[in-house]
């Protein structure tokens, strides 16, 4: 059955007319933001005590904290080494489901290892995982959630990329992945599971720090309002006041605070991530972060978060080598900017229904015709599939 | 060495019907196949079928299109483009005949090969020995290639076909060919003087 358009096109204007509203209000509210942004920024100091006041009072908090650049500054793009390596890995899954005739979870992690100067096509490597029976049960008895094998792919995509760190990789060495850099995770996931999976993130990014390797995250058309959240705190346990808002809190995104003060190539200054939620444990990843506009034309800015370990802010050519080798990676989707190099490595991981199928039906050809274990989609799933 | 090692392995089948067939080979094994060549099918029932290489396509994709109008691409990503992705490039063959028990027929084959068949090269000394029997009759199903540059499919064919008779002596295949085509164009003057210009043109070479 075809939508009802008529009922959609009823309520198209009016929504239409909302979404405006909606639009100008932020609009309003992000000018006045930039005014408290700049005021902020004159005391950068003063809002770092100001931010560390919070930490101490505030059980949850998750907002931008600048580091030792100027906020107000947008900061030009470097060279590159002649040759260098990027490593991209992406990955995707099979979430198990109970309206299969199979229950059965898989991640699947796409790799692109790319060595810029040699002229040679990139090594491509694909690791497919079908998780143990183990493995796709909770330790309530139910089936693992979306988040679950999320999870269980992040921490995947992270161990494989420390494997692939060997000598015969030309230096520098830039590693990927898209999304955040630290695991998120809602907080239904068992409390030590992730909690383990954090510690060895930070112990994996304690190895790369070792090494040399650069890591970054690559966050395209983030939503987060990290610098609001700041100036929040910055108004809260300051002298200054936090805009009015007419109707409801608008969350202004990072995105259209910093949007008209970068450059096409340029990117922010630096700030760290403070992320503070009960239950999170002492040794996690300390990350920073910038964000890049990866756009070339000057009118149409196109901001994309780029999240780095702390222990890279320390190094200002390292950060110039990550500014650089990912805008001109997205360069070469120019109509689109995005990196070529992760957009290869979701393009090796993505698994499609025709896959799921494929592999579905293997599965149950290992199981006896009349086993329990392999029983019969469910009449709703079987109904949904019907063309 | 046998036959079989020196046929060259250039694709395996995508599809196919009684008179054509497309295989696939990745660009990396692109530098054996050219138009005009002489393929083979081997099947299961050990019959053989026979084919001219008629058109060579590389295929892109929406990923490609981005690329073609980008402003630089890395070496690097072009040969990522060109050898790890999966375009295969697609080799369309015109069937000219086949062999059953050992016996060349010029006819088309009972059946067409299956898909994922192993296509191979045909070897100078097995070019020479398909189109010199049966009074090349094989021709006829280049002629009658609806919406194709003919003359060029041919021009390129007779120059490998020549070249193989001539290394094994036989110096008159050529202008047997040359006559069997006047004959099988005699009723279509426009197409056979343009044959005949391609045929002046490698007489020239």
């Amino acid at each position: 059955m075809p939508l009802n358009y008529a009922s959609v096109d009823q309520n198209a204007s009016r929504y239409a007319e909302q979404a405006n509203n909606w639009l100008a209000e932020s609009r309003k509210a992000t000018g006045k933001l930039r005014s408290l942004f700049e005021e902020a920024c004159l005391d950068t100091e003063g809002l770092k005590k100001t931010i560390e006041q919070a930490r101490q009072s505030k059980p949850k908090l998750y907002l931008a904290k600048p580091l030792h650049e100027d906020l107000l500054q947008s900061y030009p793009l470097g060279g590159l080494p002649e040759s260098y390596t990027l490593l991209t890995v992406d990955g995707s899954q099979i979430v198990p489901s109970r309206h299969r005739s199979l229950q059965f979870g898989l991640i699947n992690i796409g790799m692109l290892t790319v060595r810029f100067g040699s002229g040679e096509p990139p090594a491509t490597k694909l690791v497919t995982e079908l998780l143990s029976y183990e493995e796709i049960l909770r330790d309530d008895g139910n089936l693992i959630s979306e988040e679950d094998i999320t999870l269980i792919r992040d921490m995947t995509e992270r161990t494989l990329i420390a494997n692939e760190i060997s000598p015969s990789l030309p230096r520098p060495v830039l590693t990927v992945t898209d999304g955040p850099l630290d695991l998120f995770f809602p907080s239904d996931i068992q409390g030590k599971k992730a909690q383990a999976a954090q510690r060895e993130v930070f112990e994996i990014d304690q190895y790369m720090e070792r090494e040399g390797i650069l890591s970054a995250g690559y966050i395209d058309k983030p939503g987060s309002s990290m610098l609001h959240n700041m100036l929040e705190v910055f108004a809260e346990f300051g002298e200054s006041t936090m805009p009015s808002q007419q109707n409801r809190k608008l969350s202004i995104s990072d995105r259209l605070l910093l949007a008209d003060r970068i450059l096409p190539g340029e990117r922010s200054a630096l700030f760290e991530i403070i992320s503070k939620r009960p239950s999170e444990p002492a040794d996690r990843l300390r990350v920073a972060f910038f964000y890049l506009n990866v756009s070339n034309a000057a009118e149409h800015p196109w901001l994309a978060r780029v999240e780095i370990p702390f222990w890279l802010t320390q190094h200002p050519e390292l950060v110039s080598l990550v500014h650089a080798a990912l805008y001109y990676d997205a360069q070469v989707l120019d109509s689109h900017p995005y990196p070529y190099s992760l957009h290869r490595a979701h393009e090796l991981a993505v698994v499609r229904q025709a896959e799921y199928e494929e592999i579905e039906n293997l599965l149950l050809s290992r199981f006896p015709a009349d086993s329990q274990l392999s029983g019969y989609r469910s009449n709703k799933d079987y109904l949904k599939g019907l063309k | 060495m046998s036959e079989r090692q020196k046929n060259i392995p250039i694709g395996k089948l995508l599809r196919a019907e009684n008179s054509n067939f497309v295989a696939g080979c990745r660009v990396r094994e692109l530098d054996t196949p050219a138009l005009g060549a002489l393929v083979k099918v081997r099947l299961e029932d050990h019959s053989e079928i026979y084919g001219l290489i008629t058109n060579i396509l590389i295929n892109d994709d929406s990923l490609v299109r981005q690329l073609v109008s980008g402003v630089s691409i890395p070496t690097e990503y072009t040969a990522d483009n060109r050898y790890n992705r999966n375009l295969p490039v697609e080799i369309h063959v015109l069937t000219v005949g086949y062999t059953q028990n050992g016996q060349i027929s010029h006819r088309l084959p009972p059946r067409p090969p299956l898909s994922l068949d192993e296509m191979h090269l045909c070897h100078a000394e097995e070019l020479a020995r398909f189109t010199s029997l049966n009074n090349q009759a094989y021709l006829r199903h280049i002629l009658r290639l609806p919406d194709q540059p003919i003359e060029e499919i041919l021009a390129a064919h007779l120059r490998r076909a020549r070249a193989a008779h001539e290394s094994t002596g036989n110096t008159g295949w050529y202008e047997q060919a040359c006559q069997k085509l006047i004959t099988l164009l005699r009723d279509d003057y426009l197409r056979l003087t343009a044959v005949l210009d391609v045929l002046t043109d490698l007489e020239h070479e």
